[in-house]
């Protein structure tokens, strides 16, 4: 085999991407895999190209991680390049696209949407790997080493996804590692024939080398057998725990979810189908009031490209829910919910929630959405709940927004849509004096039908002058077209260009009347707006065409037929009891404590520097004594008065190194011998050792002979011959004398010492 | 290079060396069969212009060895087989009364020659032995208050018996320290000692051993030999070994000055030989034990511990560093 290795090289790529393509099944585009392709074969060609340029095999490994992340930030992020090089936008840019990743890991389950930073860390890493992969395979010959990276690859699908990965992912990795096995096997089979460690037995060495093969396959068939046996019966008799996930990520697992829960995303993505067409129940309720409150899961503020989020507050808002409105602007009804499924923490309840009675588990209330979170899912629970309607008049003469549940990001409009919100906005609110005339304006121009049509199905999104996808908004705004997220989203932009403080919430729609009780499905996700009145709290509406069920309070002027208005049923009640853990929400304990603020921010805090400037110091301890080996060897080089002194200098070096890599010639040895020694137990090939002999020949002639005739060529030469010595000589030693002999260097040690010394003689004489 | 400014032996001067060791070989060891090494201390030992003492049991070729490293020179060979009534005028030669001249004339001993044979030199009386190792040293005779200088080369090849010790005048240290080097000639192989049955049972291998090379140019072989250049490195560590002997514990006497000196002459023929013009550390190795072993006297601990002053040797070789260029 050549040094390039070329079939090797072509596994391990192979293998790389074979490992990796399962990943494809965590995301739900396979955008990244063209990107991922392209950075397994650069790592391949580069690591090629630099194994048939240099010997030096760290200088390969070094050079191919340098040009591959060059290559993937090429591929990602060129746009912040200057002069074809990364600049300091690169790295701003690569931290907003980590904050982005790590978002979308962490918020979504599998598949996730395929954010653009989540493409450039997963190519980053597929990069990475491949890069190892190749190192170890290739670079250092040692392919089964290259299964650790290949299965750490595999392992991020494997502990992300939900269920049961293909059995194909699993086996052609593993297919190709093996071949990768084999072909470095033959080759190392193929080179042993040229040496001879043991006696030729009676039968001649044909039948010895037979014999040897026969026994060598019979042991890894023999550990083959085991090994299948071991997989076969492992699984079969050990619990399975419940799939745990990297970091917390992907679809995060918070333990109590039986079979059979139905999770909801935290994460809301505008750009794919928010909602699934599947038919499987939540839950069934019955309640005292008109079933046409929607059961709100939760809301978020936070809106992020695309995307809504649950956000973590700070010190915003309130330490518990502020009071709702006044008694006479709402009434409150009791809802019983039984065989509820959906997945803690989560808890469905019509807004606002005045009492919830929940049997069985704790919970606590958002200081500032209200949203109930449950630690473990109950099957039945009841809570008392209010449906707010302030007549339009009061709404009208609402003084300006003013109340602690009201978060900076209630106004905040996405930077890139901006100025079309605000121009539309404007346009649709023309004319409307007060802010529950624009939120009610803005509600009917989306609820128009003539405007907006209602559709699952989103289409190719549109594309700016650029050729880049538009934001979800401006595409909204293109297309008109859309269902229950887009509406919402849109009218809460508007809401906010206008100063009106407003939200997303997301939750079901009142499902369908079945015997006693309501059904609630899976199907009837839904998303809608929250807007803020000042002295009403907030309010929901209804943006999203041909839905029915719009308040009445936001239909005030508008002639679209209410269908199913509210009509109080007369129960007005908050006389009802229920039994267990009771509580006014009004004085829940509000547990929003996490914050929202960049990771790095949080992680540069002063225990992490304190650690940070630790490991600063132990990495420049741990490099003292190279460096000083190094400078001393400099110095004396420098120093060197004649071409004998640096002659000497060279051989008391590399003396040195090679005691510490444990070749150690006896102290009367003369040159020939430790020579000799040096070649023996050093295992030095013959062009080493025609080097080493050079080497003494040198030496010899420097000290021994009439000083004239040691030339500058042969110092040169001499000075090539020893670091090829060094390098090969290192080759044949266990790592860790390697890492010994570089840490902690004789030569530089000994230097230390010896002001160690001077000193502590120095002290004891002026004592 | 055909001249050197520093009177330094010339490459002409090592070719013959080179030619005439080679020669050497070839015709001794057609004789003293699997024995390279000793015969190869032999001519390192004529060349550098000392001489051998050859100590083993008997039969094993002692004699054969001085013998045939006589035959292969042209040159003047006396044998002397030393018994307890050989007289010292019988080494030296003597006065004698010439009636018919009537004068006295001189009648030279067995010294008088190119290379002289001693067997069994510890038989003889110490007078006797004195006699021998003086003009040794001296390389030259006085007899009657007349000087008579021996010719060059010269070297005495003594043999002597460490076994059958009864009735012998053991050499003294002193004396012993006049040889330049000592060797054993040890068993020899079982395949050389076939060959030799197969070989030495008709007739001698002397008788058709022709000489090859002549006194002038030993002469002149042991003159290139002296200007071999050895460096302030190697004349150091000559020092630092011999000093070491003295103060080692493992011997009761260490090497004399004369040691140091023969060890750096015995060094210089080995580099010689090995085709170089300058000695390095391995020749002083090679040639260390066979140069100073028979010079030193063991303590009664190394005694007690049945050492041998050879072991020390060895052991002082271990210990002493070589010295680098630069010091």
């Amino acid at each position: 085999m050549t040094r390039r290795r070329w079939r090797i090289t072509l596994l391990a790529a192979l293998a790389t991407l074979a490992a990796v393509y399962p990943i494809s099944s965590l995301f739900r585009s396979d955008a990244w895999l063209r990107d991922a392709v392209l950075v397994i074969a650069l790592a391949a060609a580069v690591g090629l190209l630099l194994r048939g340029l240099t010997r030096s095999r760290l200088l390969t490994l070094f050079a191919q991680l340098v040009l591959v992340l060059y290559g993937v930030l090429a591929l990602t992020v060129r746009e912040t390049f200057t002069w074809g090089l990364p600049t300091a936008e690169t790295v701003e840019r690569l931290n907003v696209l980590g904050l982005q990743a790590l978002e979308t890991i962490q918020r979504n389950a599998a598949p996730a949407p395929l954010t653009e930073g989540v493409t450039v860390y997963l190519v980053g890493a597929v990069a990475l790997i491949a890069v190892v992969v190749d190192a170890m395979a290739a670079t250092w010959r040692a392919p089964a080493a290259a299964g650790l990276p290949l299965l750490t690859a595999y392992l991020i699908t494997a502990a992300n996804s939900d269920s049961t990965s293909a059995v194909r992912y699993f086996v052609v990795p593993v297919a190709l590692w093996l071949v990768m096995l084999h072909t470095t096997a033959r080759a190392s089979f193929g080179r042993w024939s040229t040496t001879s460690a043991t006696d030729v037995g009676e039968d001649g060495p044909a039948s010895d080398d037979t014999t040897a093969l026969r026994s060598l396959t019979a042991g890894a068939a023999k550990l083959g057998g085991i090994a299948v046996l071991l997989a076969l019966v492992v699984p079969a008799v050990t619990w399975h725990a419940p799939p745990r996930y990297l970091t917390d990520g992907l679809a995060r697992s918070t333990g109590s979810g039986g079979i059979g829960t139905v999770g909801i995303n935290d994460t809301i993505d505008l750009r794919t189908s928010l909602l699934s067409t599947d038919p499987s129940p939540v839950l069934r309720y019955t309640s005292t009031g008109p079933a046409t409150a929607p059961l709100r899961v939760f809301a978020t503020s936070y809106y992020s490209s695309g995307e809504w989020r649950i956000a973590r507050r700070q010190s915003e808002g309130p330490d518990r829910p502020v009071p709702l409105p006044p008694q006479a602007d709402r009434r409150e009804y009791i809802m019983t919910v039984s065989n509820n499924v959906l997945k803690a923490p989560r808890l469905a309840a019509p807004y606002p929630v005045v009492t919830p009675a929940i049997e069985g588990t704790s919970f606590t209330i958002d200081s500032v959405t209200r949203d109930i979170q449950v630690r473990e899912t109950v099957d039945s629970y009841q809570v008392t709940y209010s449906v707010v309607n302030p007549s339009p008049d009061k709404l009208r003469s609402a003084g300006p927004p003013s109340s602690p549940d009201i978060l900076e990001d209630d106004l905040t409009l996405p930077a890139d849509a901006e100025d079309l919100i605000r121009r539309w906005s404007d346009e649709v609110t023309r004319g409307a004096a007060n802010d529950y005339d624009r939120a009610v304006a803005i509600q009917a121009h989306l609820r128009d039908s003539t405007r907006y049509q209602y559709s699952l199905d989103l289409g190719e999104t549109p594309q700016d002058e650029n050729g880049e996808d538009l934001d979800p908004i401006s595409a909204f705004y293109e297309t008109r077209l859309g269902y229950c997220t887009q509406f919402a989203t849109a009218m809460i932009m508007l809401a906010r260009a206008q100063g009106i403080p407003a939200r997303m919430a997301i939750g079901f729609i009142e499902g369908r009347r079945e015997g006693s009780s309501n059904l609630v499905r899976q199907s009837d996700a839904h998303a809608w707006p929250e807007l803020y009145f000042q002295g009403s709290g907030w309010l929901r509406f209804e943006p999203t065409v041909g839905r029915s069920g719009p308040p009445v309070y936001s239909l005030a002027g508008v002639d679209t037929p209410t269908s199913g208005a509210t009509t109080d049923s007369g129960s007005t009640s908050n006389t009802a009891t229920p039994t267990g853990s009771r509580r006014p929400v009004d004085e829940g304990d509000a547990t929003g404590t996490a914050t929202r603020t960049s990771w790095w921010e949080q992680w540069l805090s002063g225990s992490n520097l304190v650690i940070l400037s630790a490991l600063l110091v132990v990495a420049l301890g741990t490099l003292l004594m190279p460096l000083t080996a190094w400078l001393t060897r400099n110095v004396r080089r420098h120093r060197a008065a004649t071409r004998q002194d640096l002659v000497e200098i060279e051989w008391a070096a590399l003396r040195s190194h090679l005691d510490d890599l444990g070749l150690v010639a006896p102290p009367g040895a003369t040159l020939r011998t430790a020579r000799e020694r040096y070649i023996t137990d050093g295992h030095l090939d013959a062009d080493h050792a025609t080097a080493l002999r050079r080497v003494t020949a040198t030496l010899e002639r420097a000290r021994y002979d009439r000083p004239e005739r040691t030339t500058p060529q042969q110092t040169e030469e001499l000075h090539r011959d020893i670091r090829s010595i060094r390098r090969q000589v290192s080759r044949t030693r266990a790592w860790t004398t390697r890492l010994r002999s570089f840490l902690w260097p004789t030569e530089g040690v000994s230097v230390w010492q010896g002001v160690w010394r001077r000193r502590s003689q120095a002290l004891r004489r002026r004592r | 290079m055909t001249t050197d400014t520093s009177g330094v032996g010339t490459a002409g001067d090592l070719d013959l060396v080179r030619r005439v060791a080679d020669q050497l070989f070839a015709t001794m060891t057609k004789v003293i069969e699997g024995k390279p090494d000793v015969v190869r201390t032999t001519i390192t030992v004529l060349f550098a212009g000392g001489h051998l003492l050859i100590e083993d049991v008997p039969g094993v070729g002692k004699t054969m060895l001085a013998k045939t490293l006589a035959r292969s020179i042209d040159a003047s060979v006396r044998r002397v087989q030393f018994t307890p009534d050989l007289l010292p005028s019988d080494i030296t030669g003597v006065s004698i009364f010439n009636q018919d001249a009537r004068r006295f004339e001189f009648r030279p001993g067995a010294i008088f020659a190119n290379v002289v044979v001693g067997d069994e030199i510890n038989r003889a009386s110490p007078k006797t032995q004195s006699a021998l190792l003086e003009s040794m040293e001296e390389r030259q005779v006085t007899v009657d208050g007349t000087t008579y200088p021996l010719q060059a080369p010269f070297i005495v090849m003594a043999t002597q018996n460490p076994i059958e010790m009864e009735g012998t005048y053991p050499l003294p240290e002193a004396q012993r320290d006049r040889f330049m080097a000592r060797i054993s000639m040890g068993y020899p192989s079982p395949r050389a000692e076939l060959t030799m049955l197969d070989s030495h049972s008709a007739r001698s291998p002397l008788d058709s051993l022709a000489a090859v090379t002549d006194a002038a140019t030993i002469n002149t072989v042991v003159e290139a030999v002296t200007t071999v250049h050895a460096s302030p490195a190697v004349r150091q560590y000559i020092v630092d070994l011999v000093t070491r002997s003295r103060s080692t514990t493992a011997l009761r006497l260490g090497a004399s000055p004369r040691a140091g000196l023969h060890l750096l002459r015995a060094a210089r023929a080995q580099a010689a030989l090995g085709g170089r013009d300058h000695v390095i550390p391995d020749d002083v190795q090679t040639l260390a034990v066979a140069v100073l072993a028979h010079r030193l006297m063991p303590s009664s601990e190394t005694q007690l511990a049945r050492r041998t002053t050879a072991e020390v040797v060895t052991d002082l070789l271990r210990q002493v560093p070589v010295p680098s260029g630069t010091r």
